[in-house]
């Protein structure tokens, strides 16, 4: 690995790659006893609680997106995947019958910061770009396993500006009742008990075996437009 | 984040892990970690121990030679020094040198891929 110390512009800083086996004091030429004497000597340190004072996420970790979109779906008695409703996202509301209800909608990663748009009840699914597949388990008391996927070449045909493909899953979200289940996931992040896994382009669920109708869940989906990523 | 492999006592060796660039700005330190793309500042005691870590010697050494030179009790500062590796540990930027360091170069990415197009995933 690289190593050495360069004085930056600043004429202060300096910059480092650590290694486990070429200890900086050693390297610069003074050993621990040293380094920390002439420390003592300058005054540089008085004896304080060692702390890190802050760790956050690197500028060089951010990334963009062109518009961000949310859509919120609701299960269906038949199951039919083919033919969810569109349900209106609210930051207080985002599904009516399962137990995330009144808690706030599922957010993109921290490093995306642009507004994020909800769509609206009055579309169709083929609109909001996401599909479910054929099958008959997307009802909440269903155990099945359950992948969303985005459309190819689609973008939602209203309510979204800036939007333009390649699009991709940000984050996703899954409610029920009984047992209660508000499980939410961002990508990048942990996946959960009925949220197995989130990549770019399809989330998979595991449905909640809810002993309520099959309508009593919903899903929730928020998708990037054209985005960079870390 | 980091996992200790035995329990953080005075015997733990702190060793900086691969991937980690301190930048020393004026006595503080700023931890680059480029595995995980986060930054953690610390302050300039904790910055002091850092420079310390060299994979062979103890915490208990460390915190010998900080109360000798700095003329701090002993138990304070061996306190004060497993805390900060413990937060250290916890940040996945230290490990214990004993256990070698864990070998992360492969999940250091290339810089110049920012910019280019998204994962295909």
């Amino acid at each position: 690995m690289t190593t050495g110390w360069a004085t930056g512009d600043d004429g202060l800083s300096q910059v480092h790659r650590q290694d486990a086996d070429e200890p900086v004091a050693v390297r610069r030429g003074i050993d621990r006893r040293s380094l920390i004497k002439r420390a003592a000597a300058a005054g540089a340190v008085a004896w304080t609680a060692p702390v890190i004072f802050d760790s956050l996420a690197s500028p060089a970790a951010a990334g963009t997106c062109g518009a961000i979109f949310r859509v919120t779906l609701q299960m269906r008695d038949d199951g039919n995947c083919t033919a969810l409703d569109v349900l209106q996202s609210t930051a207080a509301n985002y599904v009516g019958n399962g137990a995330c209800n009144g808690t706030a909608s599922v957010t993109p990663p921290g490093q995306y910061t642009e507004t994020v748009t909800d769509l609206a009840s009055s579309l169709t699914l083929a609109q909001t770009c996401i599909s479910l597949g054929a099958s008959a388990n997307c009802a909440a008391n269903s155990s099945a396993a359950v992948s969303a996927t985005l459309v190819a070449a689609c973008t939602p045909s209203s309510g979204v500006t800036g939007c333009s493909t390649p699009l991709n899953f940000l984050a996703a979200a899954i409610s029920s009742n009984a047992p209660n289940t508000c499980e939410k996931v961002q990508r990048g992040g942990a996946t959960t008990t009925h949220i197995t896994g989130i990549t770019g382009t399809q989330v998979d669920f595991v449905q909640p075996s809810s002993t309520h109708p099959g309508h009593s869940g919903s899903y929730q989906f928020v998708v990037g437009c054209s985005c960079t990523f870390p | 984040m980091g996992a200790l492999t035995a329990p953080l006592d005075g015997a733990f060796v702190p060793a900086p892990v691969s991937g980690v660039e301190a930048v020393d700005a004026d006595g503080e330190i700023v931890l680059v970690d480029e595995v995980t793309d986060r930054l953690h500042l610390l302050n300039r005691t904790a910055a002091l121990v850092w420079q310390c870590f060299d994979g062979e010697a103890s915490v208990a050494e460390i915190a010998f030679d900080l109360a000798d030179g700095l003329g701090v009790p002993f138990e304070q500062i061996l306190g004060d020094t497993l805390a900060i590796v413990a937060d250290l540990v916890a940040q996945g930027v230290c490990s214990d040198g004993r256990a070698g360091s864990p070998d992360r170069s492969f999940d250091i990415p290339r810089r110049s891929r920012l910019l280019d197009e998204p994962p295909s995933d």
